[in-house]
Formats: structure tokens, C-alpha cells, sequence
């Protein structure tokens, strides 16, 4: 991936159907084992993400050490985490304050 | 090296789906072996090493009770999805061919065993094998973590088929070609097809190489 630079890109929320009512958010954080096409790869199983959108945020990860690749409830939270551990993602999940500016989706 | 003349893709895709495993059988014994050796290594209860395995899902201090709640509940369930993923790998390991379920879960136990490989060998960003002397007691195992890095990425290639997939392959294949023995970089993509002791006789003699 030494051609794909990282794109500061804040995608419009439309995809947010239920905006005010997103109370966690998961992120997956950088780590020197997994391969990067591994993390495109289990990110687009995981949420259907295009293969675009899941390299975008391969690299925020990579070049900004983290990215923000679920909001929700916390069990859908929980969830998102979980099945992230069981592909070996290193992914943790946090009250969103709607402050961060990592987030990519 | 008369090595690259024979190169074949470890994981060739065939018309019915399914795909072709050009392993040779020391590494399939090898793989076959692994979740074993990473069953042995989560009953051991060594936090340290299967760190990666299961990390904390609730990172901040103000969530360690919710923390408690999610190991208790999902701890179980996630050693039994790797352990399934490991018991497929153990059955197949043998395989001529393999179905693109069984692909995933070689892909998924084969990175398990680098993470915990990876943690026990404090793998960072930008590490080589000029890390290591030929005396290293560490360099099989860091020869074994960058092999199974190799098939990964080879499943994962195969994995994630797309049209720009195929010309990175072109690419990779006509580099490939340019490849000879001037060519003494140590980076690990230029030894795909390799078998594990060949891998490791690479690396040594680069070592030698760059000792002398």
C-alpha cells in the first residue's frame, strides 16, 4: 500500500439514519503484526464496507494510529468488538463525545 | 537462485471455486501441528503472550466494571471461534485443496499464531533481519512468524480478488523476474512459494552475506 496516501475525507452523515442515538463508537487501533491487506480484508467482511472505504480506514489506522469503524449502542457496540477479537483486530470501544475527528465513517 | 525458477502460487484458485494448496508436506506438518501449540498457549493462562488474542474491549478506566462484564460473557466465545478456526486448519492441513470456507479459517488461525508469535518476538514496524545475527536463538522463530506472514497474505490475495488485484500481481510477478542474486534485499515479498527451510536458509545466508 506504499501508493495509497492517506485522504482526509469527512463522509456526509446520511448514513447515520438514527444520528442522536449513537452512544459508543468502536476503534481499530494500529499494530505492527497484522498485514495491512489482512485489516482491508476482515473489515470488509466484517461490515460489508466497499473496498474503498475499508482501505481508507486501513490506512487512518496505519498512518494515524487509529479509526473509528462502527457507532452504536453498546451491544451493537460489544458486538462489532467482539467480532473484530475473534479476526485478531486490535479494537476497543469508547462513549462517543462526539468530539473526535479520527472518524472516518 | 535456481529456487525462483520453481515458484508456484501456494494458494492457486481453480475454476469449480475452490483452491489448489502447493504446500510441501514438512510445512503442512508444521501447520498441522500450530493449534496445538496455540491451545497449549491459552490454557497456559500466560496474559502476556495471548494479549493480542483478547484484548480489553473497554479501553478507559471509567468502563473497567463493564470490562469485567464483557470478559466474563464473551472470553468463552471467543477462545471457541479461534479454537474452531484452528480445528479446521489441523483437519485441512493435509489438503490438496481447500473450499474458500475453509480459506477463511486458515487465514484467521494462521494470524492468531502470528499474533501470539509476533508478541513473544516483540515484532515492531520497520523490524528485519538485520535485527538478528546467524546466533540469534530467536531467528527460526522469527523465520516461522515471517513464512506464515507470506501465507496469510497469500490467502488474503486470493481472498480479496479484484481486477487491480490482478495487476498488482502482474507487478509482483514481473519484479519477480528482474530478481537474481544481485538482488539481496530482505524483504519478505520477494520469497513467496518458499517452503519454511528454505525461507530460513535464505535469511541465513543474507546474513552471511551481509556479515562478511
Amino acid at each position: 500500500v506504499a501508493t495509497a496516501a492517506p485522504v482526509e475525507v469527512r463522509e456526509p452523515e446520511t448514513d447515520t439514519t438514527t444520528g442522536t442515538d449513537l452512544p459508543w463508537k468502536v476503534i481499530v487501533w494500529n499494530d505492527p503484526i497484522n498485514l495491512m491487506t489482512y485489516v482491508t480484508l476482515v473489515l470488509q467482511q466484517l461490515f460489508g464496507f466497499s473496498r474503498e472505504k475499508a482501505e481508507k480506514l486501513m490506512i487512518d489506522v496505519h498512518e494515524k494510529g487509529r479509526a473509528i469503524v462502527s457507532h452504536g449502542p453498546r451491544e451493537k457496540a460489544e458486538l462489532d468488538v467482539f467480532r473484530l477479537h475473534a479476526k485478531g483486530l486490535w479494537a476497543t470501544m469508547e462513549r462517543d463525545s462526539g468530539s473526535d475527528s479520527g472518524s472516518a465513517v | 537462485m535456481s529456487r525462483l525458477g520453481r515458484r508456484k502460487e501456494l494458494f492457486a484458485p481453480r475454476k469449480d471455486g475452490t483452491f489448489q494448496i502447493n504446500l510441501g508436506k514438512n510445512d503442512r506438518s508444521f501447520l498441522a501441528d500450530l493449534p496445538n501449540q496455540i491451545r497449549f498457549v491459552i490454557e497456559s493462562g500466560n496474559d502476556q503472550l495471548t494479549r493480542r488474542l483478547f484484548p480489553a474491549a473497554y479501553h478507559r478506566p471509567e468502563d473497567a466494571e463493564h470490562e469485567v462484564e464483557f470478559r466474563k460473557y464473551m472470553q468463552e466465545e471467543l477462545i471457541t471461534s479461534k479454537m474452531g478456526a484452528m480445528a479446521i486448519l489441523a483437519e485441512t492441513a493435509h489438503n490438496e485443496v481447500l473450499t474458500e470456507e475453509q480459506m477463511m479459517a486458515w487465514m484467521g488461525s494462521l494470524n492468531d499464531v502470528r499474533l501470539v508469535l509476533g508478541t513473544q518476538l516483540d515484532v515492531h514496524e520497520g523490524m528485519d533481519f538485520d535485527d538478528f545475527d546467524e546466533k540469534d536463538p530467536n531467528l527460526p522463530a522469527f523465520a516461522a512468524y515471517h513464512w506464515l506472514s507470506l501465507l496469510v497474505g497469500a490467502v488474503v490475495y486470493r481472498l480479496s480478488g479484484s481486477p487491480k488485484d490482478d495487476d498488482m500481481a502482474e507487478d509482483l510477478e514481473a519484479e519477480a523476474d528482474e530478481d537474481t542474486d544481485d538482488a539481496h534485499g530482505t524483504a519478505i515479498d520477494d520469497r513467496p512459494g518458499m517452503t519454511l527451510d528454505e525461507l530460513l536458509a535464505d535469511i541465513q545466508s543474507d546474513i552471511d552475506g551481509s556479515n562478511s
